[in-house]
């Protein structure tokens, strides 16, 4: 996104807001790897991650003309895939219900195995997460969001949200020791 | 505070990570995009407003399209009901009336019997009615059996009335010859036949589950095998005001507990290994609108 000019930029959205099919493919060019990489961390593999953009440009190419030039276009559109993905789960619900975090063992990770860890590694590990807690986690560490936040986009309570976190925290560091990545 | 800066340089490892990350999705995505949103496509060189307008013009021509095919298939169906349930009953007429020996009526009331569960089969189909249900209604009078092919022959063939009740005389002796050896399904059928003609007055009014009614179903089995047929345990349920769910091994250990009923047990232990093949208890306490609270223990078989 950095490397596009505003002024070209905004001649293709009008181009998109005309349902002009060759300014689509250069927006989804432009966007998709961004959007894929959220759809990929938000879902369990890539065919999930591969709906989920789908779904997401469609809302996008049918909706740009309600883009207020306000905020970002990049943050619209990264809500707007957020938001495709929560959905997405909500349909499918497998939410676990929690042990209360008293119950629960501390596992704690050192930070010479954390720094063994790779780029390609993370992805695979948040993919492997169960999608209740991967989207807590994906919103509150990657996507900087607050719990009140999420508990109101999720549709849960507050402490639902750090106990899911809590959680995912401590099933990615279960992974991560029992794998041995050294 | 040891903990929080471990949390700290977790969450940053993985924001860093992944916060900006690009990876090229995949070819064909693209492809499949653009035919999904093929009929916007189509109108491009059209200014945006006569866009629109078409579009909607589009979605009303579709929609009568739809609106008339589907009132032409329900109106098929009607007829081809009425005239399959026209030929059997001649068929069920002419092999009562060749009926004398007691021997061949049963092997006929056999054949009858599969014929019938055919056009069952078909009618279900046609008319949307669930099998349970006539099950159930089939059972709560089993005794007027008889009576009923006698009517509803006599029903059918009108033009012959003298004929038809030679017919359904024919029919009762067989009935009295097969009962001892055929005691519950002969009359299962009967009653279907009473059933489908109720159905010819006011077609397309049985439904099975009415909106609004309070229920519960609590499954007893679930095959986490992801074909999408319960793949995750899960209770049905309208009209609740209370709800609470636990799911336990075979060691009486609980693996599972929620009080929400949206919430599915996905078959996974709290180490997210998957849950063996075997057997469960589930223990559901529920209170429904207008009743008292319950508990329920149902054992649930897992199928992998």
């Amino acid at each position: 996104m950095a490397d596009f000019n505003i002024e070209t930029l905004n001649e293709l959205l009008v181009q998109c807001i005309d349902k002009q099919p060759k300014a689509q493919k250069k927006l989804f060019d432009i966007l998709s790897p961004r959007m894929f990489a959220i759809c990929l961390r938000y879902s369990q593999n890539e065919d999930e991650a591969k709906d989920l953009l789908q779904e997401g440009f469609i809302k996008i190419f049918n909706n740009l003309e309600q883009f207020s030039n306000k905020g970002s276009l990049e943050g619209w559109i990264k809500r707007i895939f957020i938001n495709t993905c929560i959905e997405f789960h909500r349909k499918n619900q497998k939410h676990r219900f929690l042990d209360n975090i008293e119950n629960v063992t501390e596992i704690s990770i050192d930070s010479q195995t954390l720094s063994l860890l790779k780029k390609a590694d993370l992805m695979k590990l948040v993919q492997k997460l169960p999608k209740g807690y991967r989207t807590v986690f994906n919103l509150f560490v990657v996507d900087g969001y607050g719990h009140s936040e999420i508990a109101e986009m999720l549709n849960v309570s507050e402490n639902t949200s750090k106990t899911q976190l809590f959680r995912a925290r401590q099933i990615l560091q279960e992974i991560i020791l029992k794998q041995d990545l050294k | 505070m040891i903990e929080k800066n471990i949390n700290n340089e977790f969450d940053s490892l993985f924001k860093e990570g992944l916060e900006n990350n690009a990876i090229t999705p995949p070819n064909g995505v693209w492809e499949n995009l653009s035919s999904q949103m093929g009929s916007q496509a189509s109108n491009v060189t059209i200014a945006k407003t006569i866009a629109t307008k078409t579009t909607s013009l589009w979605i009303k021509t579709s929609l009568f399209i739809a609106v008339a095919s589907i009132s032409g298939v329900i109106a098929y169906q009607a007829f081809n009901s009425k005239t399959e349930q026209q030929t059997l009953n001649s068929e069920i007429a002419n092999n009562a009336n060749t009926t004398n020996n007691s021997g061949q009526t049963i092997i006929q009331s056999e054949e009858i019997e599969s014929e019938l569960n055919e056009s069952e089969k078909s009618d279900n189909k046609n008319i949307g009615v669930t099998p349970p249900i006539l099950n159930e209604k089939s059972k709560s009078k089993p005794q007027n059996a008889t009576h009923n092919t006698k009517e509803t022959i006599v029903i059918e063939n009108k033009t012959t009335a003298k004929e038809s009740k030679d017919i359904s005389d024919n029919i009762d002796n067989t009935s009295k010859n097969t009962n001892s050896k055929l005691p519950e399904t002969q009359p299962n059928e009967t009653i279907q036949n009473d059933e489908i003609y109720k159905d010819e007055s006011e077609p397309i009014t049985l439904n099975p589950i009415k909106k609004d009614t309070i229920f519960i179903i609590i499954p007893n089995v679930v095959t986490p095998n992801n074909d999408g047929i319960n793949d995750v345990y899960r209770i049905e349920m309208k009209g609740e005001i209370k709800f609470y769910m636990a799911i336990f091994n075979d060691k009486m250990e609980r693996i599972f507990e929620t009080s929400n009923k949206n919430n599915a047990w996905d078959c996974k232990l709290s180490n997210l290994e998957d849950a063996p093949a075997g057997n469960y208890i589930v223990i559901v306490k529920y209170q429904l609108k207008n009743s008292d609270e319950k508990t329920e223990t149902t054992k649930l078989k897992l199928i992998r």
